[in-house]
């Protein structure tokens, strides 16, 4: 028996007294540890947002001097004006922390970690312990980064993606010194942190799922948790082998990636051999995986909430599957899209775009199986149901544009300019945290026991979604005219000179929606404390997390035996039923199983633990229900 | 809790313990493949530049071959003693695992050795010696994989001493079982590798 299983057992039995730190803190209860990662990610969040109001501010007003930037940044905003060194420090940070801390472990995290024991119908995941280490390992990574902000050469400044040779001397400009080290540092604790979770996500998925939960009866959140796991378990070691090397450039003097280079001061250095677009390769593998590691668990939550609030079956369950499986096999070999204008062979860059532009097929079949589920079903506006046709909505308009950035010869032209800053913020920053805000809304009461406001989540969806394209639309034009990003000033081109209202525009749509996001903190933490008690299944949901008892906490999850499931998520408005859902949970009197209960179609249940040698055959036919 | 009855959870098919190795392992090898990728397509681009120079590999990774090949018997017999209840056979091959285990490391080591009296160093020496630099990244990496096996083994080997490893009691020593055949196997792989792409 699992130890969750055990741990249950045990629960049932005893009142059970748990000190705090076991129950808050090193918790291993899997619906603790998302709240932690989800708490964690949304601070994260705020810091990544203002880091980005800082920057714009200085976008928008390069000349003027705002007294908050010296009384936030100190000696990189003296008299109110920032310093360009910080301001490419902030690009940076708020790229990592946005990329990696928010939408990766805040996103992924907190909700494969509620849903998947919750939605599978397990006591807890795989290794709670694991599940436990995963957050840690993710909260030093947190910690670190940010303490690297705060070092005195300031944090790294390359970017996100932090391209050596630039990040790899750490005399190239103060933010590859002890900042850049500090990043390093942090990456390498949250790969870490993601390998843990990941590999527990997909175990829990094939091994430990109740009894008539086969893979075809899977909510689609399950769906895309699990292929973003196997993305993640695939695409970060490889970025743990990029690190690796670039750790050793950095300290111990080895040139993989440096060759030939003169440093002003320094002279010629002694590295020769190293080859700087093995970095990006090894980068690009991760991070193509990684934007889809981003999004996938968003649409996951999208499935579920939109087929929940138009009170029809998902159109398409199985499409919405293999178009998942689609884009993940595609996301890893298309990583040469961000390479085009490395001096890579054009017959290669043309393979890569090919292959780049047949992601278009998966992802149209979500966006027309989002708008058909929605075509005349019975819709109920909650605020997640309208974050969540948001996330089509960016969904569709960032995505159009990526079939622009896909095409080598346009590429070549916007390369590093303000339309691909539109297109990624669109397709994948706006839309993810979209799916976020769906998710949260959606799966609060199955947190907290407790209701949101509705007014205030109304009000902070359409404030977020009009200033979100307030923000990043007129980006489009800026890009096509050649403006670049990543510029600390650029009023001082001639040329670009007429975009300063624009960026006026921009700034003040981005501080509009960031004062959206403190709606959305006073809703979320008054809620946590004072909201409405939730009803057991508050929006008339089909799933097993539902069938949980939510106004108790219960390590194990369901205080009885496990639930049984007997049919597919997505059983809204049958004709033949009074009500319009009908839960997984729920037997049907009239079918079959219940009347013949040995003739029942479900998994294998109670066989020994399968021998060694036929453990990967086992999980085989577990996979595809042969067992 | 109000309910007093006997909750009896159906047993997964696969022991947790066991899946979660076999995705790490997956990722470990995800690590390697990005290595020797790496390897792969430095290796053209250096040698346009002359800075690759192909050497051959000390003797003593060849001697690490044998003992991975020998170590991998072992094991298997430990294995399979455990499961039949000879825990004595178990104890002494496990122990003898171990020893090779050790023996694999000082090999490596030795292989090292002369790597740096060959001026093979990991910081290149000599600007046309990149690939020495691979050598000996891929053979640490795989190194620290080897101590995590080598810990396995080791908390095999103490649970077989209080006798908690018998045909009932098999999750600890499958897992150090499979995961010391992927190094082994990883090992032998890695050899072929950097033996043949020089």
């Amino acid at each position: 028996m699992s130890t969750a299983a055990l741990h249950a057992e045990h629960e049932a039995h005893h009142e059970h007294k748990e000190s705090f730190i076991s129950k808050y803190v090193f918790s291993m209860d899997h619906k603790m540890i998302s709240k932690q990662f989800l708490i964690t990610g949304i601070v994260m969040g705020m810091i990544g947002m203002i880091m980005s109001l800082l920057f714009r501010l200085q976008l928008a007003w390069p000349d003027d001097q705002f007294s908050i930037i010296e009384t936030l940044l100190g000696k990189w905003g003296v008299d109110g004006k920032l310093d360009p060194n910080f301001y490419m420090g902030l690009v940076t940070i708020h790229g990592t922390i946005m990329v990696f801390y928010v939408l990766t472990a805040g996103l992924s995290g907190t909700f494969s970690n509620l849903l998947i024991p919750l939605q599978v119908g397990a006591r807890d995941m795989a290794s709670p312990f694991m599940n436990m280490l995963s957050y840690w390992f993710f909260f030093m990574s947190s910690v670190v980064l940010l303490i690297s902000v705060g070092v005195e050469t300031g944090p790294a400044s390359g970017g996100w993606t932090v391209y050596p040779p630039l990040s790899a001397l750490d005399k190239a400009m103060p933010g590859s010194g002890l900042g850049m080290t500090l990043w390093l540092v942090a990456i390498v604790l949250f790969i870490v942190s993601s390998l843990l979770g990941g590999i527990n996500y997909i175990s829990t998925v094939l091994n430990q799922r109740t009894k008539g939960m086969s893979m075809n009866r899977l909510p689609l959140t399950i769906w895309a948790f699990f292929f973003t796991a196997v993305l993640g378990l695939l695409s970060f070691p490889v970025l743990l082998g990029a690190g690796l090397f670039l750790i050793f450039d950095r300290s111990f003097g080895t040139s993989f990636y440096l060759s030939d280079i003169y440093l002003e001061g320094v002279g010629a250095l002694e590295n020769i051999g190293g080859s700087p677009v093995l970095y990006q390769h090894l980068f690009w593998f991760l991070g193509h995986p990684e934007v889809y590691i981003i999004l996938m668990p968003a649409l996951g939550i999208t499935s579920e909430v939109i087929s929940c609030n138009a009170r029809k079956p998902i159109f398409g369950y199985t499409a919405m599957i293999i178009s998942l499986l689609g884009i993940s096999f595609l996301s890893f070999i298309v990583w040469g899209h961000h390479m085009f204008i490395t001096g890579m062979n054009p017959f290669l860059g043309s393979v890569f775009m090919i292959l780049t532009l047949i992601i278009a097929v998966p992802s149209a079949v979500k966006a027309f199986n989002y708008l058909t589920t929605l075509w005349k079903g019975n819709l109920r506006f909650t605020p997640a149901m309208l974050f969540s046709i948001g996330l089509v909505s960016f969904f569709i308009s960032g995505g159009l544009t990526g079939i622009y950035l896909g095409n080598a010869a346009l590429d070549i032209q916007m390369h590093d300019s303000y339309f691909v800053v539109a297109h990624f913020h669109l397709v994948m920053g706006s839309a993810a945290i979209f799916g976020m805000f769906a998710g949260i809304y959606h799966w609060f009461p199955r947190m907290y026991g407790r209701m949101m406001n509705n007014t205030l989540g109304y009000f902070h969806f359409w404030i977020t979604f009009i200033c979100a394209y307030l923000v990043f639309f007129p980006m489009h034009f800026m890009g096509l005219a050649g403006v670049p990003r990543r510029y600390y000033q650029f009023t001082l081109v001639e040329q670009f000179d007429v975009w300063i209202d624009v960026n006026k525009l921009i700034t003040v749509s981005a501080i509009v929606a960031g004062a959206a996001q403190l709606l959305f903190l006073y809703n979320f933490f008054v809620s946590v404390f004072r909201g409405k008690k939730a009803a057991q299944n508050p929006w008339g949901a089909n799933t097993l997390e539902w069938s949980s008892p939510i106004d108790v906490r219960l390590h194990g999850n369901w205080p009885g035996d496990l639930p049984t499931v007997y049919r597919g998520p997505y059983e809204y408005s049958r004709p033949d039923r009074e009500e319009d859902f009908f839960p997984q949970y729920v037997p049907d009197e009239s079918a079959p199983e219940v009347l013949e209960p040995e003739k029942a179609k479900s998994a294998p249940a109670e066989k020994e633990v399968e021998e060694e040698s036929s453990v990967f055959f086992a999980a085989i036919k577990r996979v595809f229900g042969l067992g | 809790m109000n309910s007093k009855k006997k909750i009896k959870d159906p047993e997964p098919l696969v022991a947790p313990g066991k899946f979660n190795l076999w995705l790490l392992m997956l990722a470990s090898s995800m690590l390697f493949a990005s290595l020797v990728s790496a390897f792969i397509v430095h290796k053209p681009d250096a040698q346009a530049k002359s800075t690759w120079t192909a050497f051959d590999l000390p003797i003593f990774f060849l001697v690490s071959v044998l003992i991975a090949v020998i170590s991998s018997v072992t094991i298997f017999v430990a294995f399979k003693a455990a499961k039949n209840d000879e825990l004595n056979t178990n104890k002494t091959f496990l122990a003898l695992t171990l020893g090779l285990g050790l023996a694999f490391c000082v090999t490596q080591y030795l292989g090292w050795k002369q790597l740096v009296a060959l001026d093979l160093t990991l910081v290149n020496a000599r600007p046309e010696d990149i690939s020495a630099s691979y050598v000996w990244m891929i053979t640490g990496v795989h190194v620290l994989h080897v101590l995590g096996g080598i810990i396995l083994l080791g908390l095999a080997l103490s649970k077989a001493f209080k006798l908690e490893i018998h045909k009932k009691s098999m999750t600890l020593m499958s897992i150090a079982h499979t995961y010391w055949h992927f190094v082994g196997l990883l090992w032998i792989f890695l050899y072929l590798f950097l033996y043949f792409a020089q």
